[in-house]
């Protein structure tokens, strides 16, 4: 989007404000909230009252020496880190397949994949469940084959929870990879084919370092989802598999420790920050030397 | 000794006939253009060679292999894009050596012929440099330095210089020309500015919605264009139709004509360059010269020239005159003269 | 460049892979049995029929819908005013708007959801009232998370239309106003009744957020199947759960007619 070119038709003052009431609400009911929750987390938990002010950091203590809260965390990381990873090397031939088709089925295929995202967390992990539960799908169909006697267990583990973590933010990848890959010019691509590069290579040394900012950009905000996944550990992977979302909702519902919840939140937001802002940049440095060289 | 001989391939959209039968022969070492306006199907024929449309019939032979199923990347072609197409995340020496990286050649032969290359075409001092530090006329020089790197059997251009400015253009067509022939390079150019096909090409292949209306040398096609759309294409601006008779020429509305030199034939073409004016003599008789009573209805100031449009019993006719001898207005009752042996024979269009 | 016979197979068998659980739903809710147990024992609509009686998922619904409208008409006006302010005028602090628009996405709803409720809390014993739980909390809330998105997608179509038109009008006299009203808007139709479309889905849709902020009695439909699966899954589940697939799938289909799905989340991208 070249900022230059869209001229002001609207005066600054009258645009300041338009943008005012979205602003205060924003401010009101977001800003200030999520601010004023954090700062819980660095109060004393008390009885009587949400905290006691002041300022501490036991809460974070607690959680850093507890062995599960740091198994959940890290648990939480990995599974996000795994899923991301699949993500995006399933979303690539989808991205691909979408790019490459004419309008009418590209229209199709954006549908198609915007479907489930609209469907919500909540329907589609109720899926996994009836696909993969003790009474579901996959193990009717392995009992009636004679593959096993007995219903499998295959709820309930970290693996499935990565695998319907990934098949829930597909589509965000999809979108995402799919919206760089048509920016790239198609005439490198042919370019690259007629000096006589088969089209894995042009892939590979053409088209995907082009798409750099929106592989960055999606793997990042993918990877923020999986950290922030609630709906779909709750339901599949239950007690056995704590990730860090459900784990703060039960803290505070189950204790009513609002600073314990407080300071996980925080720690779950400053872990996703650190991931993104390492990540962004070491990728820059990786591929982006020849956007940031002047003329 | 590489020759790309285009054999009868056709090509259809649908409904839609691109490209009807076309016969096009490259001699290996030969610079041959295909000249048209938009939609004529050039581009079509060039992205068949290079192996990026399927033709519906005929077939490619590239240095007598049958090329034509392959895939573009299998075959010995490189092209050169309109719009450059340069890969924006490689310096220009990685840019130039792609294709010599992707045919597998041995390493220190790449770095050489990388390296000759750049010095031939003169950008040597931008090896380092990154696409989007490049101006427009060193992009296209890397862009055309890529291409040629991996010497293709046939090098195919789509328009190379359309986004460059007039100055540019002239320069680079010199470049481009002597290129060619130090390298004894095989060349399929696809353009639809006439000047830039007349002033490079060893040959040139003339098309109109998908048919090809006349192929010869530069000078044949603008001296003796063969059908109507030729001779308008080429800048014949008053094409006059009627009946020749091997004596005189009768326009379809009455604008007689001394005698021209051609045999039969559809219509004439008159250069406005050819069309002289004079002043109105009702006694003038000539065997060199045709001579047709108009009226000048327009003038207009072109600097060097001027040009007149004239309204002769119903034919329009523009005649373009060096701005020393202009000395007609509008109103003016004159002859347009025209030597005979300049008046030009011209058939129906190929393509209708 | 043209796709491999393998490379569209796997793209296939993905869309399978996101699809698929969504289809089992629509599959099992017209199951004959009343547990969950494959093959089908035979097929029936009972289930359907039997919504209405299922007063808390049903009524979960109707909640769910109302809240759904509310939150789109005033998500709609926030988000058009943002888009059309920041499109159109040389605000300083222009990508810092743009980017806390976008935060609510990347802030974890939960999250969200359980710093508005404590922070009403709070601010219930300051003002003697109750805030929270209420509809109004809940309404802010939906507001707040659907905004990136009538935020987003309006405003990459305010982008692309490009300020010409409005400037010839403005040139040939009409006020600002007038303009807005006549020309902006119109032209912006499509980008609005999508943002519109994807706002009340999303508000419909979600969980996190309304976890914190239902009323006992009144919850939303997400909530209400969530209360309901951790017990079982089932096909009445699954006829709920289809009812909501299928509304969805509708708004989706009607949202194809405006929006160019083709370009809508690569609109603003494009270098």
């Amino acid at each position: 989007m070249n900022k230059q070119d869209v001229g002001a038709t609207v005066e600054r003052k009258v645009g300041w404000a338009v943008i005012t009431p979205a602003a205060i609400i924003v401010l009101v009911f977001f800003i200030t909230p999520v601010l004023y929750f954090l700062r819980i987390g660095f109060e004393t938990p008390s009885q009587s009252q949400i905290s006691v002010p002041g300022f501490t950091l036991n809460n974070f203590g607690e959680f850093f020496q507890s062995a599960f809260y740091v198994h959940t965390l890290i648990r939480t990381v990995l599974i996000a880190l795994c899923s991301t990873a699949l993500c995006l090397v399933l979303a690539l031939p989808v991205a691909n397949l979408i790019t490459r088709s004419s309008r009418k089925v590209k229209s199709l295929l954006i549908i198609a994949t915007v479907f489930p995202l609209l469907v919500g967390n909540v329907v589609r992990s109720i899926g996994w469940v009836a696909l993969l539960g003790y009474d579901g799908a996959v193990n009717s169909i392995l009992i009636a084959l004679g593959v096993v006697e007995e219903p499998l267990e295959l709820l309930h583990s970290p693996v499935t929870v990565g695998i319907a973590i990934t098949s829930v933010v597909l589509p965000i990848m999809v979108l995402t990879l799919q919206a760089s890959m048509e920016a790239v010019s198609p005439a490198t691509e042919q370019a690259a084919l007629s000096l006589g590069a088969p089209p894995m290579r042009v892939f590979r040394q053409i088209t995907f370092p082009q798409m750099m900012p929106g592989v960055v950009a999606g793997t990042s905000l993918v990877f923020v989802l999986c950290m922030n996944s609630y709906a779909t550990p709750l339901l599949i992977g239950g007690s056995q598999v704590p990730m860090l979302a459900p784990a703060i909702y039960s803290a505070i519902t189950t204790t009513n420790n609002w600073p314990f919840g407080a300071a996980m939140a925080t720690t779950l937001l400053v872990v996703c920050l650190t991931v993104i802002v390492l990540y962004g940049r070491l990728l820059s440095r990786i591929f982006e030397t020849w956007r940031k060289e002047p003329r | 000794m590489a020759e790309l001989l285009i054999e009868h391939v056709a090509k259809s959209y649908g409904e839609k006939l691109v490209l009807e039968d076309a016969y096009i022969k490259v001699p290996h070492g030969e610079f041959v253009s295909l000249l048209g306006p938009s939609g004529c199907g050039k581009t079509t024929t060039l992205n068949i060679v290079a192996g990026f449309v399927a033709p519906d019939s005929g077939s490619i032979r590239l240095g007598g292999d049958d090329i034509t199923r392959r895939p573009p990347y299998g075959r010995d072609t490189a092209i050169v894009f309109q719009n450059y197409a340069l890969f924006p995340h490689m310096r220009v020496t990685d840019n130039v050596a792609y294709g010599l990286r992707a045919r597998r050649v041995a390493k220190d032969a790449i770095a050489k012929r990388v390296e000759e290359t750049l010095r031939i075409m003169g950008i040597h001092d931008l090896a380092d440099r990154f696409p989007s530090q490049l101006s427009g006329g060193q992009q296209q020089r890397v862009a055309v330095a890529r291409a040629v790197a991996v010497r293709p059997s046939a090098l195919l251009m789509d328009e190379p210089l359309s986004n460059l400015d007039a100055k540019l253009r002239a320069e680079i067509r010199i470049e481009l020309r002597e290129l060619q022939h130090r390298l004894d390079q095989t060349i399929l150019f696809v353009t639809h500015d006439q000047e830039e096909a007349l002033s490079m090409s060893d040959r040139i292949v003339l098309m109109n919605r998908g048919r090809i209306e006349q192929i010869g040398s530069p000078d044949e096609l603008f001296q003796r264009p063969k059908t109507v759309f030729a001779a308008g294409f080429m800048g014949v601006e008053n094409i006059v139709d009627g009946a020749f008779d091997g004596r005189t020429w009768a326009s379809e509305n009455g604008t007689q004509t001394m005698p021209g030199t051609a045999a039969s034939a559809g219509a004439v073409g008159i250069r406005p360059s050819e069309l002289e004016l004079v002043e109105r003599d009702p006694n003038f008789v000539s065997d060199e010269y045709a001579s047709v009573q108009a009226t000048v209805t327009g003038r207009t100031y072109l600097g060097d020239n001027v040009r007149y449009e004239l309204a002769a019993r119903g034919d329009s006719l523009v005649a373009v005159v060096p701005y020393s001898k202009a000395d007609k207005d509008i109103g003016d009752e004159v002859d347009a003269r025209v030597l005979a042996k300049c008046l030009i024979p011209l058939e129906p269009s190929v393509a209708q | 460049m043209k796709l491999s016979g393998w490379m569209k197979a796997l793209g296939l068998l993905v869309f399978v892979f996101m699809l698929g659980p969504v289809a089992i739903i629509v599959w099992i809710s017209f199951f004959d049995q009343a547990y969950l147990s494959f093959p089908a024992e035979g097929y029936s609509l009972r289930w359907y029929a039997g919504l209405v009686d299922q007063t808390e998922l049903f009524r979960g619904l109707l909640y769910s819908a109302e809240i759904a409208v509310i939150t789109t008409i005033i998500s709609l006006f926030l988000g058009v005013s943002a888009a059309i302010a920041l499109s159109r005028s040389r605000l300083r602090g222009r990508t810092l708007f743009e980017n806390v628009f976008l935060l609510p996405l990347v802030i974890p709803a939960i999250i969200t959801g359980m710093a508005l409720y404590i922070y009403l809390y709070q601010l219930s014993g300051i003002v003697q009232g109750g805030l929270v739980p209420s509809t109004w909390s809940l309404i802010a809330a939906h507001v707040i998370i659907t905004l990136p998105w009538t935020f987003r997608l309006t405003y990459a179509g305010a982008v692309s239309i490009g300020t010409d038109v409005e400037r010839a009008s403005l040139d040939l006299g009409r006020g600002s106003l007038a303009t807005l009203m006549r020309v902006t808007l119109p032209l912006l139709r499509p980008s609005l009744i999508g943002s519109g479309i994807f706002a009340f889905i999303f508000s419909f849709g979600d969980l996190e957020i309304s976890l914190f902020l239902v009323s006992p009695g009144q919850t939303t439909l997400p909530v209400a199947m969530v209360q309901y699966a951790e017990f079982n899954v089932d096909p009445t589940l699954a006829a709920v759960a289809t009812v909501q697939i299928v509304l969805i799938g509708l708004l989706l289909l009607i949202a194809n007619k405006f929006i160019r799905f083709g370009e809508a989340f690569s609109g603003g991208l494009k270098q």
